[in-house]
């Protein structure tokens, strides 16, 4: 009898998975950026560096870690989960980026676009929390507080507006002659975004 | 697999429980045979039946005793979104089924009965478990009774509705994502001949979601919730009781939510022989406790009241057993 039931409740816990979708990931605007910011810095896994033999700022590089439908079998997955990458010290995903590569890996890990928004509206005020946001997908990576990588911190107000004022922002993901490219080793940003922070800082850079 | 050593961890000590207790000496026991036996009256009908309105209670079914439930629940009785006229043509909610369910539980020993039942929602099998731990004694010297209970839900929807959601079909479905799994502790006590309380910690958790924010605090829906339930009902006459139970969740993707709401429920019941009616308003759709906490979006601030009525037999099998 004891036996029995000692089966009964391994079978019934076994069977246990902690699985989610996450309704719209695609590659290219949901987990590229939070890989190329997190993982693809500076000295890190990008095309140049290539630490460990990773390259994740592009899909095939991605693909070297990753096995398509078991997160619990793709190295990416797991040294997200157990929080060995990335490093102690450097900006961590949070758990909603978590939550989105494990769901990517999960359902597919298909090289997926999602449409761009038709329209881009910025005919109205642009406040600090929404440009913070694409700072926060795209830059944060090497311009945080604890490692401003070329002097500029972007992951608070004051740092934004440094940058602004000096013109470096602007010039910099816009590409412009004279700029270092950014965001460093990936594509330019999109153009919705590039139009937004463009607003808000002719509005004043309201918070 | 986190799950599974997590809570395989806390089950053991629990069946083991019973006969590290038992390993005293020998003669302890039998010097003290005389006096213990008269002492330790434990308490009996704490409730009259194993469920009351939505949720378990810490009675399980005799040893070999079968017993069939069918619960229906109806429609809104009223729907302060819709008007009088709207309503009636319901005939307040009658003629519409929210969930209906057949189940069977068996009762193993005095203090261990399996259960299988079938609910209309997501088509739902459940299989459950319901083991006495403690029994309130009549002194007070243990003050509740304590009774695990732990279910498992098989959903039998088709696979395209099961994944309705996920637009990429190109993916490995699992027959583990229809599986989910609900584990209760119930913690009654009978503190008079008329008044019984129960307190239901529980943990409630989907092997799969489609994931979603709350639009109210931006929090986001997860796999595990944990649970707190708490019931009591009061006797009114001998055959007659009322009683009232209701679930809080404490995941902080329900709290505030616009569509998830609290199940409460409140009703009475009445014996008669073998048979246990029972007659309740509930804002739930769903009875199975694996489906009411993803379901139940109406409340009863908006009169969304739900009337539902069970009826209980028992069957004994003891001379079935003996021929």
């Amino acid at each position: 009898m004891k036996k029995y039931a000692l089966v009964c409740l391994t079978l019934f816990f076994c069977s246990c998975r902690n699985d989610q979708y996450v309704p719209d990931v695609c590659f290219e605007q949901k987990v590229l950026p939070i890989l190329v910011n997190k993982c693809g810095t500076s000295g890190c896994h990008n095309n140049v560096d290539l630490k460990g033999g990773y390259d994740f700022t592009n899909y095939e590089g991605v693909m070297k870690a990753v096995a398509p439908n078991h997160s619990f079998s793709s190295k990416l997955w797991i040294q997200i989960q157990f929080g060995k990458m990335p490093p102690k010290g450097s900006p961590q995903l949070s758990d909603e980026e978590k939550m989105i590569v494990k769901s990517w890996i999960q359902f597919g890990a298909k090289n997926s676009k999602c449409s761009a928004p038709t329209v881009c509206d910025t005919n109205r005020t642009i406040l600090y929390g929404e440009v913070n946001s694409i700072f926060n997908l795209n830059c944060i990576g090497c311009h945080n507080t604890n490692n401003p990588s070329g002097g500029w911190d972007l992951s608070n107000y004051e740092g934004v507006k440094s940058a602004a004022n000096s013109g470096v922002l602007l010039g910099s993901i816009e590409w412009l002659p004279g700029y270092s490219k950014m965001p460093k080793s990936a594509s330019k940003l999109p153009n919705c975004d590039i139009s937004k922070i463009k607003k808000w800082i002719n509005d004043g850079m309201p918070q | 697999m986190a799950c599974l050593s997590k809570f395989f961890l806390f089950f053991i000590p629990l069946l083991g429980f019973q006969y590290l207790i038992a390993q005293d000496d020998l003669l302890n026991v039998i010097s003290q045979d005389s006096t213990q036996k008269k002492e330790k009256e434990y308490v009996s009908a704490t409730w009259k039946s194993v469920r009351l309105g939505n949720t378990q209670t810490t009675e399980t079914v005799k040893k070999n005793h079968l017993e069939y439930r069918i619960l229906h629940r109806f429609g809104n009785l009223a729907n302060s979104n819709l008007t009088f006229n709207q309503v009636a043509h319901t005939f307040f909610g009658l003629d519409n089924a929210s969930d209906i369910r057949f189940s069977f539980d068996y009762g193993i020993t005095e203090k261990l009965s399996v259960g299988v039942g079938r609910s209309r929602i997501m088509e739902l099998f459940d299989f459950s478990a319901k083991y006495t731990v403690l029994r309130q004694t009549k002194d007070f010297k243990m003050p509740v009774t304590v009774t695990i209970f732990t279910t498992l839900g098989y959903s039998g929807v088709s696979t395209s509705r099961l994944y309705a959601e996920v637009p990429n079909k190109d993916f490995d479905t699992r027959e583990s994502h229809r599986l989910s799994y609900f584990t209760q502790a119930l913690v009654a006590s009978k503190i008079n001949k008329r008044l019984s309380v129960q307190l239901m910690p529980s943990w409630f958790h989907r092997n799969f979601i489609v994931q979603q924010q709350n639009p109210n605090n931006k929090k986001f829906d997860g796999n595990n919730y944990l649970i707190l339930g708490a019931a009591a009902r009061f006797k009114l006459t001998d055959r007659i009781t009322v009683f009232s139970d209701y679930f809080y969740s404490l995941h902080p993707f329900y709290q505030n939510h616009p569509n998830r709401k609290n199940p409460l429920s409140m009703g009475f019941e009445i014996e008669t022989g073998g048979h246990v009616f029972t007659l309740n308003f509930a804002n739930n759709p769903a009875i199975s406790e694996l489906n009411y906490f993803t379901t139940t979006q109406d409340s009863w601030a908006k009169s969304q009241i739900k009337f539902s009525f069970c009826i209980s037999r028992t069957f004994s099998l003891e001379k079935f057993q003996k021929q």
